[in-house]
């Protein structure tokens, strides 16, 4: 069946109404309730820590007067006001800031505090009307994005990276795990892809994607990504029929419902939790205290471990699916090979960038 | 029955209309976009296929890149703390090694290339600083976010770090060429460079 782009577009526009008109009527977010009132005399102009949050909200700059009250627009407000004090995004954020936020001019807090004031300025430079802009809801990473990096670039490199004391035994670990791909891993998902043909290998990763729903809709939860936890259920539920037990992934080629990103590594994090120090896992690779914790998490998780209780057996399906996925990305581990001058390293780093930038997401 | 549907067609219409009005694309999306499509048309163009064409098509990519690339604000953000303590020759020597590394790693990637979708996803201006978002649709479906980093300078915007799926280029070669130069030093940074491009 062809789907032509424009019908696609109107498929997400659609499931992307129903999903924001459902969350936005039980949970108004932040962005939709500001779109009520843009001159909205409440929007906080400073951020706050957790224990200075006051109860009606933030410092009440000197009042305009207001006409008249829309009992309505009211009512967005007042519950748009109390989701930003329990917005638990902004409570950590407001943590980790500590008391004295720095708001010079060029820090990248003083950016987002800015950002956060303004938003149908800065936030939405395109200006995107308000059902735009709802629809955009929980897709604000390149917007969080810093635009010039912060001045240590210059004079720390520690700050930047990951410590890793650990490092003669996770070298050895590296080793062990590099003969592991090039002598058994690669060998191995080549002649499996030598004899599965494509279509069907990213077929069976859809599968094992579909049925790992739980990990990321718990989490998505966890985090008070409601949105997300609601399009992980629905692409569960579409999949599953549509997409004969997960094997097509119609929610995102149709409805481009993708799905999120998100597992308990990451909810740590999104709670303030370091990542403490790498470990490289032999077998398993990379990874740090805090997501060590996380792969526990997920374990318990994700369905599999049910679905295929017996140790043996659940090894075989886990190596399935390790073996299909390497079969469809043979080559980017080389890529990484051959640009490194320390492979360690760069593996090393690339996983602490790969996990910040996912917890920021 | 058949009104419903033109009805629908024309709601369809104007929905789309709203929703896909050409994002505002402003300078630095522009300097982008003409690189990457003059690039993809070297690699697409018949007349520098094969291995033959190998060297000249490199060439050409070659070109193309180092139009919209800062070598020096790369250079610099890479050795960070390292930079000022080296002399004007070994920044040099250092950046030319630094450019070739680059260029070879980037070509290698260009070489795969084969058909993937690029769309531009917005872009973000700050004085003289500006992010460029850029979404790479693979075959098999998974969108690859890559963003630009851009500064103007007197030659207009040049990109000075991009980022894969969150993962800077510039943040990962500094960390590595940082501990190297920690664990035995400078030399033996410039050594493993010329020994990873050939020129030893």
């Amino acid at each position: 069946m062809m789907i032509c782009d424009a019908e696609r577009r109107l498929f997400r526009i659609m499931g992307d109404c129903l999903l924001a008109v459902l969350c936005i009527g039980f949970f108004p977010a932040p962005q939709a309730g500001a779109q009520v009132n843009n001159s909205d005399p409440y929007r906080p102009a400073v951020w706050y820590s957790s224990d200075e949050i006051p109860e009606r909200g933030p410092a009440l700059s000197p009042l305009p007067a207001v006409p008249e009250i829309d009992p309505g627009i009211e009512l967005a407000r007042i519950s748009h006001r109390e989701m930003e004090r329990l917005n638990p995004r902004r409570l950590v954020v407001a943590m980790r800031l500590g008391k004295e936020p720095d708001l010079s001019p060029g820090s990248s807090t003083a950016a987002s505090a800015q950002e956060y004031a303004a938003p149908g300025t800065t936030r939405n430079p395109q200006g995107i009307s308000g059902l735009g802009n709802a629809i955009q809801l929980g897709a604000a990473s390149f917007e969080d994005e810093k635009i010039e990096e912060p001045e240590d670039w210059n004079e720390n490199v520690q700050k930047e990276t990951i410590a890793d004391p650990l490092e003669p035994i996770n070298r050895v670990f590296f080793t062990f795990n590099d003969r592991l791909y090039f002598w058994v891993l690669k060998p191995v998902a080549r002649g499996y892809r030598y004899v599965i043909p494509e279509p069907f290998r990213v077929g069976i990763r859809n599968m094992f994607t579909n049925v790992a729903m739980p990990i990321r809709a718990v989490n998505c939860l966890l985090q008070g990504k409601i949105r997300g936890f609601g399009r992980e259920l629905l692409r569960f539920v579409v999949n599953s029929t549509a997409g004969f037990l997960g094997f097509g992934d119609v929610a995102t080629t149709a409805m481009h419902l993708e799905p999120q990103d998100e597992d308990f590594g990451q909810t740590l994090g999104f709670f303030g939790a370091g990542p403490g120090i790498f470990i490289n896992w032999p077998i398993f690779g990379p990874s740090s205290i805090r997501d060590t914790f996380g792969m526990a998490g997920d374990f318990f998780a994700d369905p599999l471990t049910y679905l295929v209780p017996k140790t043996g057996e659940n090894i075989a399906v886990r190596g399935e699916d390790r073996v299909n996925k390497t079969s469809l990305s043979i080559g980017d581990y080389e890529a990484l090979k051959k640009s490194a001058l320390d492979p360690y390293v760069a593996v090393r780093d690339f996983y602490f960038q790969y996990r910040r930038a996912q917890i920021e997401k | 029955m058949h009104r419903k549907m033109t009805l629908q067609l024309v709601l369809c219409v104007i929905l789309v209309a709203a929703f896909s009005l050409p994002a505002f694309a402003g300078e630095p999306t522009e300097v982008i976009r003409k690189t990457t499509d003059k690039i993809i048309g070297i690699v697409k163009d018949p007349a520098l296929q094969g291995l033959e064409k190998k060297k000249e098509r490199d060439k050409l990519i070659r070109a193309a890149a180092e139009e919209i690339f800062d070598q020096e604000e790369m250079s610099r953000r890479t050795l960070a703390q390292h930079w000022r303590k080296r002399t004007p020759e070994e920044k040099k020597e250092f950046m030319e090694l630094f450019e070739d590394l680059l260029e070879k790693t980037y070509i290698d990637r260009v070489e795969g290339y084969s058909g993937e979708k690029v769309t531009y996803d917005g872009e973000r201006v700050q004085g003289n600083y500006a992010l460029v978002k850029v979404d790479i649709m693979t075959k098999q479906g998974a969108k690859i976010p890559v963003i630009y980093r851009m500064k103007k300078t007197e030659k207009g915007w040049l990109v000075y770090d991009l980022s894969i799926e969150g993962v800077s280029l510039v943040n990962n070669y500094r960390s590595q060429f940082n501990s190297i130069i920690v664990s035995s030093s400078f030399k033996e940074l410039l050594k493993k460079l010329r020994a990873k491009v050939g020129k030893e």
